[in-house]
């Protein structure tokens, strides 16, 4: 993680310079790098979609994959398939054996 | 004509921006809370987004510069401006792919100097300013936030070891909704702050605007109203790495990594250096795992089931 952090600053920077070359061309360059934009955006979505996170299994795992999963809606130990849904409203932490 | 073009696109880029912006951090206040069970995570959301939005519309100062000093801001053009929105959104979404809890101001920041670097010569950026402003806040700021939050959660396990810990956790959850609240509100004022902006800047170069003043109320309100939305998207994955990767969060972890987050930012803010909402909740997170150390570690509790 700490370099993820440290490649950060020079990761966009590399992004940032090569879309001035395309900002510098005026209009035309302007639209290419929204159409750039709207592409990249496209396929990190749908590299997203094949291993969904969402409000109802974030605290599932540990682990946030991007490529091992097998299919965009269930993978293995999908918690969704197996665990029935939590219970409301509970004031008391459940019983530790519980798990 | 086509100045206005450009403009337009601009400021639609610096929204989608602030959007990223808002669900890259939504994890930094609610990940916390979201993972001990103390708020849902829906209403986690939407409480960080509603706070995010009051925030950001707190924020009556806009960012005098939006180069932090690490090139001559004559430099900054509105196609600089547009070039680093770009680098800062690519990078905030492949981390985010990767569930890397990884700083949007960097990001920002790294977007415009590659920018000025192409337009204007590497010459032209500050080297001392990017180690004194980048490299060494973002050491610092973990360690202060991680060594106040292990402290901290030290503290609340001693003070809470005679309590029945069903009594104590209940209370601690009031308080890490509490410390998580009060880091999303931080994190609106602060965030918010930077694309309005940009945004300010856009407008004033483009002589839309007079040079010297504030950001219009609609300049306000939709790049509030961008981060808030981006937070109640959630960011799910790196909600995922930030409650769960790093350590996993008991309640008064929670409260204390949320304590020492939302005083860290706030004591840095008023001081004057703006550190990274991202690396300062990291660094808190991490430190309430090293102050639990010897506390007990109820291994194997389902917060799903």
């Amino acid at each position: 993680m700490m370099v993820a952090w440290l490649l950060t600053l020079p990761g966009a920077a590399l992004v940032g310079g090569l879309a001035a070359l395309l900002a510098g061309q005026g209009v035309p360059g302007v639209i290419a790098l929204m159409l750039l934009l709207a592409g990249a955006c496209l396929v990190i979505y749908v590299f997203s979609r094949r291993h969904r996170i969402t409000h109802a299994n974030v605290t599932d795992s540990h682990e946030v994959l991007v490529l091992a999963a097998a299919t965009p809606t269930a993978y293995d130990d999908d918690p969704r398939l197996e665990v029935p849904p939590k219970p409301k409203k509970v004031r008391r932490p459940k019983a530790k054996s519980a798990a | 004509m086509t100045e206005l073009f450009v403009v337009i696109v601009v400021i639609v880029v610096a929204l989608i921006f602030d959007f990223t912006n808002g669900f890259h951090d939504s994890a930094n206040a609610m990940a916390g809370p979201i993972a001990t069970g103390a708020l849902r995570p829906r209403t986690a959301v939407i409480l960080a987004a509603l706070l995010n939005v009051i925030g950001a519309c707190l924020s009556t100062e806009v960012a005098k510069t939006i180069s932090g000093g690490f090139f001559d801001d004559a430099l900054i053009t509105v196609p600089i401006i547009l070039a680093g929105l770009l680098g800062a959104i690519i990078w905030n979404l492949m981390t985010w792919l990767l569930g890397l809890p990884s700083s949007s101001s960097h990001a920002l920041f790294g977007g415009l100097i590659g920018a000025v670097i192409v337009g204007a010569g590497i010459s032209s950026v500050h080297g001392w300013v990017i180690v004194s402003k980048v490299l060494l806040p973002a050491i610092v700021a973990p360690l202060v936030a991680g060594i106040g939050a292990a402290l901290a959660t030290r503290l609340a396990y001693r003070i809470t070891r005679k309590t029945p810990s069903a009594q104590s956790n209940s209370g601690f959850k009031y308080g890490q909704a509490f410390t998580a609240s009060m880091v999303a509100l931080a994190h609106g004022t602060s965030d918010g702050r930077k694309t309005m902006g940009v945004i300010t800047l856009v407008l004033i170069a483009a002589n839309l605007q007079p040079s010297g003043t504030g950001p219009p109320l609609w300049v306000i309100i939709t790049a509030g109203l961008a981060i808030g939305l981006g937070t109640y998207s959630g960011g799910w994955r790196i909600m995922r790495t930030m409650g769960k990767g790093i350590v996993e969060i008991e309640t008064p972890q929670g409260a204390a990594s949320g304590a020492a987050t939302s005083a860290t930012i706030l004591a840095s803010a008023h001081l004057g250096f703006g550190l990274s909402t991202t690396h300062v909740s990291t660094g808190s997170i991490l430190g309430s795992g090293v102050g639990r150390a010897k506390a007990p570690r109820f291994a194997g509790v389902s917060l799903a089931g």
